[in-house]
């Protein structure tokens, strides 16, 4: 009936249209649109009045998303569709159940049978099928097949379009009940499948997603990613009617040979093919849902036209008196239906609502009557809804990046709107919130024993030489390191209540050599330069220039650096690549002899969100004790963010160094610093920074400069090189030996020729692990932490923030209503709306001396404690 | 008189209770802990007075630290028992005070129980945390008392520094407590004000409102387009406010879900 009522409106509408002059190019869109929807419809109509055809799981998705390997595991037979990397499927499959397994294909009505290995051939497409076919048909004992279901393999979409395979899988899919896209994880957001689910979303809604090839996401991390963007593409789609939580359902699936998982996937798809009355349902929905998706094309056509084509000249254009009502009667039935429906998304809307909530389309029809002033503020309204306002700056966790967004769309519609009743405190806890999001940061002191490589270690960390490695133990700043998109220093000054307090601490201090630093005229004529600077920024073109630059602020070289009270460095991607969020810090030392700047670094300890402790591997020196103890008890109970590093195990072989470590982890238990030894052994890393970075530069260095420097060591004209110092290649060599077990003289260039022991060098360095450590054990619990503060945070702001809406939006509903009403209704809100705020002043009033008192007991309470 | 004056002149003729949640804090703090400081001060006493340190040396320094650990041990339960007791006891009337705030501002009486909790999690090895800090080799005063010759001398000056650390300490975790009521006291009142004053002037808008609207339909003079005109666009952010902040409500339920799923759940399944 439905069908009947779209056709003959369809042909109303397109005689109506023919009449209408300079409209050949919407005409033509409108016929192929109508063409070819009701088409589907009636097909689909045929379908479901014939109670025998089967139900159709189509399965589809670009080449070689594992499709194949899908069905395969749901049917669980001896004969499997043949798999491979490359793309394999160049037929429709269309599976169904057969006591036996048989393969054929139709050839001028006849069938033709294939046995086993044809059928392979036939479905690889390295056996042609007869010219016109493109189908291949096969019977097998599968349980998931009993009961009437046809699965059908497709051949798979390509970002190429128009395809022959291509046109083959979407002419399946307009045949299928319900459809399974199947992405591969790995991949995930190509073009085509975005594509594909706005296709299948038009076409019949009935779908789900499955991300096959799981195992090919190695971290959990990964896996979340691929959810995440999962469920940001299934987002409210894919109603399969009638099933509970089928909107956006998706299943992560692995279907190696050793491993099958496919997360509920086969239940849930036994679910559906089982239960006739789900089968049903979802064939009477994806009958529905094309018809809608009719309604939504002419709707979508008339709301591009609607305020083009006047529906007064539209019926001077009829020739006919008779069909002028028709085609108006019908216009505003049509309107009537497309107003319940997003033109752009198909949505359904309320009402009263005139633009999309989802993707911010301004509903024509509904606003034809507005003044341009409101038209305006829709648009902009509009304009920030359906923007994507992602800030891809936020990479450290998505849903931050997800809540700032929210945060951002939710400012600016305030704003743009002007909703009352949003609160000074309640923007700035939305400033605040969106500030967190963008600019996490987690820090990594680094302190130590004088010499212990703490700078050697950084170095290491980062992969490149930036921290000077004879840095004097005068400087007193701390010194961040981070990843950045150029290489730059940014210098803060001490102001002068600092440098007061730094010139009396150090005039204190058993050493003297500070305070007579401070005191010559250089370093006064200096302090009025620097002190109270604001920022000083530079940047730089090469490493060897900001390596510069770092030494000159970092070192007591130049006067300059006393005056330095924070130094960042910025290393480009190119060089150092770590998330934006992670920043290393370099530390004056805990054991300063000038108070002021060990406290600075106990103070920094206290904050960090991960402290290093390098101590040299070797049996435990009351210098190596003692920073181990400060450090530890300045991180308080929070003793999970300390790791023991321990440097410099270059100097002993590995058995030595074991037994120091074993010394240690004894010595920290019975400190009570950890329960056992094994817990006190996994905060314990042993490393070398000086051989990871030798081995880095030694296989990295191209070959002719390699040799030229190893020449002009060799020949002792010099004590350095631009790479090495004069003993590094014997150095390396040794350890080479040692760490590889070769017994006999170990030539370093093999660490060229043979990349598997420049590997085990690398990995005996200890660096990898440690920063395996930093990012597993470290850094993600401090996200989760952070993110769980940003998440309630969140929470309640936005809890805050609905009400205010709700709010707004029922008052303005309100005076709508009533002022449609009339007198009566009028009378009735102002008598409430006054009534309301005279109860609310006296209760406010309560609610302030309540509070004045409670503030008061509190006040009193503090004095008394 | 409501029920909010019920409160107010409760917690106004209070002058006495004050005193008292003072001292039941004060005193909850410092029993807790001064039995069990008192013992383990003792111990530690006759460990540390009576033997001679020398910093120099790696086995002296050894030794300090595995006593000062078990002394540390011996007062930590007791110390966060005196902590909680105390943030429990000077919260309370926060939380008297968001039971009558729940009907007319819900949104502060969360906020109340977010700023109770972030307390809490604050204040949390305060006590523990200073002691770890001043008695340690660390300490500049701590190490010169451990330099001194073993005796009586020694004995009696370490027990007095270790007693005044641990007051310290509960003064220290005393002055945290207090700057937090405070910062909670004014963050809670500026908010309050904020948003009675908000309200009050949304009320009152929307009376005026309705009256221009009564009269502007007895002079005939009520255009419902103009109207239409006003309130629609307000309408519409907020709806689309709304959704997008429901939205996320409900994407975050579907991440509720999947992160209730332990890891080895998941392996489970993947086994299955």
């Amino acid at each position: 009936m439905k069908v009947m009522q779209q056709d003959m409106f369809s042909q109303v509408f397109l005689q109506t249209m023919y009449s209408l002059e300079n409209c050949q190019p919407l005409l033509d869109k409108v016929e192929e649109t109508l063409k070819q929807k009701s088409a589907v419809v009636r097909k689909r109509v045929a379908e479901h009045n014939n109670e025998n055809a089967p139900f159709r799981v189509a399965f589809c998705g670009v080449f070689s998303a594992g499709k194949s390997t899908l069905i395969n595991a749901l049917l669980k037979c001896e004969y499997e569709l043949p798999t491979g990397t490359t793309p394999i499927t160049k037929v429709v499959t269309r599976i169904r159940y057969g006591p036996e397994l048989s393969c054929f294909y139709y050839h001028d009505n006849r069938r033709v049978t294939l046995d086993k290995q044809q059928s392979k051939l036939v479905i690889r497409g390295e056996s042609p099928l007869p010219k016109g076919c493109t189908t291949v048909h096969v019977e097998m004992p599968a349980d998931i097949l009993r009961g009437n279901v046809e699965f059908i393999d497709t051949p798979g979409f390509d970002d190429e379009k128009g395809g022959e395979l291509e046109h083959m899988s979407r002419r399946a899919i307009t045949d299928a009940d319900m459809a399974v896209l199947c992405c591969n994880s790995g991949r995930l957001g190509v073009i085509t499948e975005k594509n594909l689910i706005n296709e299948l979303e038009s076409a019949s809604g009935n779908f789900c997603m499955v991300l096959t090839r799981a195992d090919n996401l190695n971290t959990e991390e990964g896996e979340e990613d691929v959810r995440q963007s999962a469920r940001g593409f299934m987002q409210g789609r894919g109603n399969l009617a009638m099933l509970p939580g089928s909107t956006g359902k998706f299943f992560m699936t692995m279907c190696n040979k050793n491993n099958i998982w496919l997360d509920g996937f086969d239940s849930y798809l036994k679910n559906i093919l089982k239960n006739p009355e789900k089968r049903k349902a979802i064939r009477n929905s994806t009958d529905m849902l094309s018809m809608i998706a009719v309604v939504a094309a002419l709707s979508r056509l008339s709301d591009e036209t609607a305020h083009e084509i006047d529906l007064s000249s539209v019926r001077g254009a009829m020739p006919q008196q008779e069909l002028q009502e028709d085609f108006v009667s019908g216009m505003l039935k049509m309107m009537e239906t497309a107003s319940n429906y997003c033109p752009q998304c198909g949505r359904a809307m309320m009402k009263e609502q005139t633009i999309c909530p989802s993707c911010g389309r301004v509903h024509q029809i509904k606003v034809r009557a507005m003044n341009q002033e409101t038209m305006d503020k829709l648009s902009q309204i509009s304009q920030f809804v359906s923007h994507d306002n992602s800030d891809y700056s936020i990479c450290w966790d998505l849903e931050a990046r997800k809540i700032a967004k929210v945060i951002e769309k939710t400012k600016r519609l305030t704003a743009v709107a002007k909703i009352p009743g949003v609160t000074e405190m309640l923007q700035s806890d939305l400033e605040r919130l969106y500030d967190h999001c963008k600019n996490a940061e987690f820090q990594i002191a680094i302190v130590g024993v004088m010499k212990a490589g703490k700078s050697m270690l950084m170095n290491a960390l980062m992969g490149t030489e930036i921290a000077s490695v004879d840095i004097n133990p005068e400087t007193a700043s701390l010194t961040k390191f981070r990843s950045a998109d150029r290489f730059y220093i940014r210098v803060y000054f001490h102001n002068k209540e600092e440098w007061n307090k730094l010139c009396e601490s150090a005039q204190k201090s058993t050493s003297k050599k500070l305070s007579g630093l401070l005191s010559t005229p250089e370093v006064k004529q200096l302090s009025g330069k620097w002190l109270g600077h604001a920022p000083l920024e530079k940047r730089c073109a090469t490493v060897e220039e900001l390596r510069g630059q770092v030494e000159h602020w970092t070192s007591a070289r130049s006067y300059d650096h006393l005056f330095a009270s924070e130094v960042e460095v910025g290393i480009d991607r190119s060089v150092f690549d770590m998330p934006d969020e992670v920043v290393f810090v370099d530390t004056p030392g805990l054991h300063d002899p000038v108070q002021y700047r060990s406290d600075i670094t106990k103070a920094y300890v206290k904050k960090a969100n991960a402290v290093l402790i390098a101590v040299p591997t070797k049996a435990l020196t009351t210098e190596g004790l003692e920073s181990i103890t400060t450090a530890l008890d300045y991180v308080g109970s929070n003793k999970e963010k300390a790791y023991i590093v321990a440097t410099q195990k270059d100097q002993n072989n590995n058995r030595e160094c074991e037994k120091v470590i074993k010394g240690w982890a004894e010595h920290l238990v019975d400190a009570k610093r950890y329960t056992d030894e094994e817990e006190a052994r996994r905060h314990i890393l042993i490393t070398s920074g000086k051989m990871h970075l030798l081995v880095e530069k030694f296989t990295r260095l191209d070959e002719e400069t390699l040799a030229a420097e190893i020449e002009q060591l060799e020949s002792g004209e010099a004590e350095a090189s631009a790479h090495f110092e004069s003993e590094d290649i014997g150095n390396l060599e040794a350890y080479a030996k040692s760490t590889l077990k070769k017994f006999l003289r170990y030539d370093v260039f093999s660490l060229r020729e043979k990349p598997e022991d420049a590997k085990a060098l690398i990995e005996d360095s200890g660096i990898p692990a440690l920063r395996e450590c930093l990012s597993r054990n470290l850094l993600s619990r401090y996200k989760e932490l952070l993110m769980r503060d940003i998440r309630d945070e969140f929470i309640r702001c936005r809890s805050e923030m609905r009400r205010i809406v709700r709010e707004v939006k029922k008052t303005n509903e309100d005076i709508l209503l009533s002022s449609h009403k009339g007198t009566e209704e009028l009378k009735k809100k102002l008598d409430e709306s006054s009534k309301a705020y005279e109860i609310a002043k006296v209760k406010n009033k309560e609610i302030r001396e309540a509070a004045e008192a409670v503030r008061a007991f509190n006040l009193q309470l503090i004095e008394s404690l | 008189m409501g029920f909010f004056s019920k409160l107010a002149s409760a917690v106004r003729s209070t002058a006495k209770t004050v005193t008292k949640v003072a001292q039941k804090t004060v005193e909850v703090a410092s029993t807790a802990l001064s039995y069990a400081a008192s013992k383990a001060v003792d111990w530690a006493i006759d460990k540390l007075g009576g033997s001679s340190y020398n910093s120099g040396s790696i086995e002296s320094r050894k030794g300090v630290e595995q006593a000062l650990a078990d002394f540390r041990s011996e007062i930590s339960e007791q110390a966060k028992e005196a902590e909680e007791a105390s943030i429990y006891s000077a919260m309370s009337r926060f939380d008297e005070f968001a039971d009558t705030l729940e009907e007319s501002f819900p949104e502060l009486v969360e906020l109340v129980r977010k700023r109770q909790s972030e307390t809490e999690s604050m204040l949390a090895n305060t006590i523990i945390n200073y002691a770890q800090e001043h008695i340690s080799e660390n300490d500049p005063v701590f190490e010169r008392l451990l330099k001194m010759e073993p005796g009586s001398e020694k004995k009696s000056r370490m027990s007095k520094y270790m007693q005044d650390i641990l007051e310290d300490a509960q003064e220290h975790f005393g002055l945290q407590l207090k700057r937090q009521i405070n910062m909670l006291n004014e963050e809670l009142n500026i908010r309050l004000e904020q948003k009675i004053v908000m309200q009050e002037q949304q009320l009152k808008n929307t009376e005026e409102r309705y009256r221009r609207l009564s009269e502007q339909q007895s002079s005939g003079e009520l255009d419902i387009r103009k109207i239409e005109e006003e309130c629609v666009p307000i309408m519409e952010a907020a709806a689309c406010i709304q959704f997008i902040l429901e939205q996320e409500d409900h994407d975050e339920h579907m991440v509720g879900t999947r992160s209730g799923r332990s890891k080895g759940n998941r392996k489970a399944d993947r086994a299955n």
